[in-house]
Order: structure tokens, then sequence, then C-alpha cells
């Protein structure tokens, strides 16, 4: 008789485990410490500004929208927890490997390309529950000093920074198939998405910077673009950063797949 | 049909054969003790049959299914205990079982009635709801050899599992074996503790540089060579081959 593997199960137990763990906790506090402290910095410098809540549209290309701190707060709550997204897959390969759990792992009747996609999977919802968890309530505490914002417009935004973090667990999880140390895996991870960042937050300053940013995934997950929003940009966008995903992810699928443990 | 049938496999690393075309035959119920010095290939073989490690050349199936090209229907039907392996320590022994039993398809129910069924048998129960760092080497062992039954496999595939424990420690992990193909199931298990062997295997398959170079009960290996125990079978064997 055939086994059949309960995948989501697995993936659910393993998610609790990613969550209720040290590199859990790490995720929450970073984003819990740097909103508050975000915000408080950008209240700071708000009042110090000669009109109060301006400085933040000094920096906006959508003259047709007005931000207040507390929007921009919003999108400081999206970058950190972005930021907390390889805490949860960077030691998914090497770290079994290195710990030596692989074997017994592998030992169950699951192929190895869906042991990858139970690291991934518990590693997309792990991240998923602290990045909405953030995100869905912070709407309607945004929603009531921004009028102008739409409920598609705010989420549209928000699943594309959702899939910004899955490019970065992608990205993670080939980097940790690659590497034999998780100290390693872990400065990589983060070193490439920092640098991934680097051009898309200079990207107006030189159209040489444009040029760059447009070959990152970031770009097409920016909030403060200069094209006008519509849901067809969105699809687009998301279309884009799901393309530029897949590579990483055959990568490491391939990688793993051909490699002796 | 045996439980388990290799013919020619063969292993390639960079610069060493660690296989040469191994034959080997393993039928059902029969408890395989699997000897070689180290580097013999006997590591190298149970990796291929769990799937850990591809084979350069040659066949290797497990109840008639071909462990090369369909390993995870393969796998179904083994329990594995590696030579060295971790586990999560911060996890109570029940947890990190639970895990395992789920991950071999098991449903939440049948995985706690197996749990406390195989910690009964092998003395673990005590520890079930313990950290599993927390535990001594011997009861770490205790929840290795349960994470490789606790789906109940057919075969059960122990790379060295008496290394590197006290004489109880080991006389329980032999126990623990003997019981299992007491049952009717399959255990093959490498070592080079030839006295393991000589108390609990039916047969006796010797291996030196990837190659299978003696096989038959202990007392036929005896009886061949003229020898008072395995040890010296193994070292006129092992030096007959160099």
């Amino acid at each position: 008789m055939e086994t059949k593997v309960n995948f989501p199960v697995i993936i659910w137990q393993r998610t609790l485990n990613l969550l209720f763990s040290v590199r859990g906790l790490i995720a929450l506090l970073m984003s819990v410490y740097m909103v508050v402290a975000g915000a408080y910095l950008i209240d700071m410098l708000m009042e110090s500004s000669t009109i109060y809540g301006e400085l933040i549209n000094l920096f906006n290309d959508r003259p047709d929208l007005r931000f207040q701190w507390f929007f921009f707060d919003g999108a400081l709550t999206k970058l950190v927890t972005l930021f907390t997204a390889p805490l949860f897959v960077f030691d998914a390969v090497c770290g079994d490997k290195k710990a030596e759990r692989i074997g017994i792992l592998l030992s169950r009747p699951i192929s190895r390309v869906q042991y990858m996609f139970i690291n991934l999977g518990s590693a997309i919802l792990a991240f998923s529950i602290l990045f909405f968890g953030a995100l869905g309530p912070g709407y309607f505490a945004i929603q009531p000093q921004v009028p102008e914002l739409t409920a598609g417009a705010y989420f549209g935004t928000a699943g594309l920074l959702w899939l910004l973090g899955v490019f970065t667990l992608c990205v993670a999880l080939l980097i940790s198939t690659m590497v034999k140390s998780n100290l390693l895996s872990f400065i990589i991870s983060f070193g490439l998405f920092s640098f991934y960042m680097l051009p898309n937050t200079m990207k107006y300053n030189s159209d040489a910077m444009l040029a760059a940013a447009k070959i990152t995934p970031h770009y097409y997950a920016t909030y403060f673009t200069t094209n006008d929003v519509t849901a067809g940009l969105y699809i687009g966008h998301a279309l884009v950063i799901i393309i530029m995903c897949l590579p990483f992810l055959a990568l490491a699928i391939w990688k793993f797949k051909s490699e002796d443990l | 049909m045996g439980a388990i049938e290799i013919k020619q496999l063969k292993k390639d690393y960079k610069d060493v054969q660690a296989l040469k075309g191994l034959d080997l035959v393993v039928e059902e119920g029969q408890v395989y003790g699997f000897c070689g010095p180290n580097g013999a290939g006997k590591s190298t073989t149970l990796k291929i049959l769990v799937g850990l490690v591809y084979a350069t050349g040659g066949e290797a199936s497990i109840k008639g299914i071909d462990v090369l090209n369909n390993g995870v229907e393969a796998r179904e039907h083994i329990g594995y205990l590696p030579e060295s392996y971790g586990m999560p320590g911060g996890d109570t022994v029940r947890k990190f079982l639970t895990y395992m039993g789920i991950l071999s398809g098991m449903s939440k129910e049948d995985v706690a009635k197996a749990i406390e069924a195989i910690s009964a048998e092998i003395n673990l129960t005590d520890n079930l709801d313990r950290k599993i760092k927390t535990l001594s080497k011997g009861n770490k062992q205790r929840v290795g050899i349960a994470q490789a039954m606790i789906h109940n496999p057919d075969i059960l595939l122990f790379d060295e599992p008496t290394t590197g424990l006290d004489p109880l420690g080991r006389n329980e992990v032999l126990d623990a074996m003997k019981a299992f193909a007491e049952k009717g199931k399959t255990v093959i298990f490498s070592t080079h503790i030839l006295s393991d062997v000589e108390k609990i295997c039916d047969t006796v398959g010797i291996i030196h540089e990837g190659l299978l170079i003696e096989q038959g009960s202990p007392e036929e290996l005896r009886q061949k060579h003229g020898s008072k125990d395995l040890d010296e079978v193994f070292l006129k064997v092992a030096s007959h081959g160099n």
C-alpha cells in the first residue's frame, strides 16, 4: 500500500518550530524594535521639520498621494519584515547536514524535491504569518490617516512585497544548499539581499542606478513607484518577481538533488 | 525474492572506488551482519539503499523495488539508523518521534500508539517527555532506534549501531535488533565488532575494498576457515583479500 505523507501537517509542524524558536523570537523582536524605534525617529524628524508631517513628502514622487509618518512606518514595517525572511531558511539544508539530521530525515518516503519544498513551504508560511500579521491590521491604522489609500493598493503592494520576501527565501535556500557553514550562509543571504537593495535605494540618483535597479526584484516590489499603480501593473510586477524566483529555486533543487549526502 | 538484492553495485568517488561491483542478497527475516574494516564500503552500501548516495553502476532493490529509480517507494519499507546522526536536542523524545512518524506517512493517532509500543519495547517510556539533549548516549541511541522503527518497517538498516556504547548499551541495542527479527522482519547492520555479529546474526557478509569476499553463517565461516571465532576468520579473509 502506498504511503501518503501528509505534507500540510509536516509543513505546519515545521512552521511552528520555526516561529517558536530563537530565530522566531529574533524575527519578531527585530520587527517590533525597528518599527518602534523607526516610528520614534520619524516622529522626531517630523517635529523638527518646518511643517509637521511634510518631511516625508519631500521624497514622495506620487504627488497625488500625501504620506504621513504612520504610513512611512508601515513601509518600514514591511522592510524590516523582509529582512527577517532569510532567518527562516538560511540554515535549512546546510544546518541539517551540519547537525547530521539529513540522513534520518531523507530515509523517510519523501523525495529530495519534497524535502526542499517542506523547507521552503514552512519558511514561507512562517514569514507570511509575521508579515501579514503586521501588515493586515496596519491597513486599518493607516487608512484613516490616508483617505486616498485603497485596500486594493495597500494589499496589492503588500502582495508584491510578500513576493519579494519569497524571492529572498528562494535565494537563501539556494545559498544553504551551496555552503557548508550556517554562518556563511547567513552572511551571504543577508549580504545578497542588501546588495540587491542598493541600486533600488539609489535608483533616482542616476540612470545607471535605475537600469541596475530594474534587474532586481526589489524594483518591482517598490511602493514609491513613478508609474500609476493599477491592478494590471501589480499583476505584471508579480509575474516578473515570480519569474525571477524560479532560476534560484530550480538551481537549489538541482544542486541538492544531484549531490551525495 | 530477497528482502535486499544488490548486483554489481559500483560507487566511484573522485579518486576512490568505494564499491567495485558488490553482489549481495539478504533473505527476508534474516539478521545480516555486514562486516569489514573502515573504508571497506559498508556505509556507502547502506547509504545507496537509503538513497543518500547515488550509485555509479549496478542494481539494488528492496523487496523487489528498484532503489536507484524508485527510492521513495522503497523507503516505505525501511528504517535507517546512520552511523552518526543528530536529533533536535531541544525537542522532547515524543515530539521528535511524532514528527518522524508523520514524515513516514503515519497519522498522529497511529504515531502516538506506535510511540507507546516501541518505547515499552526498548525501555524508553520514562524518557518520552524529556528533552533529547538531556539524555545519556545510550538513551539517545534508543531514540535513534525508535525513530527507525516508528513506522513499523519490514527492514532495518543500522550503520554501526553499537559503536561507542558501553557493554550494557550494546547488549540492549542487540536485543532490540533480535526482537525485531523475531517478528519476522529483516535486519542488516554494519559493524566491525565481530562479537556482536556472533551473538545475533544468521548470516555474515565480509566486505573488503568494495567487494563481498565472504558470506555465510558464523558457524559455516568458522568451520570453513578452521577458526575459533569470527575475528580470526576476518583477519584471514581480509589478509587474503589484500
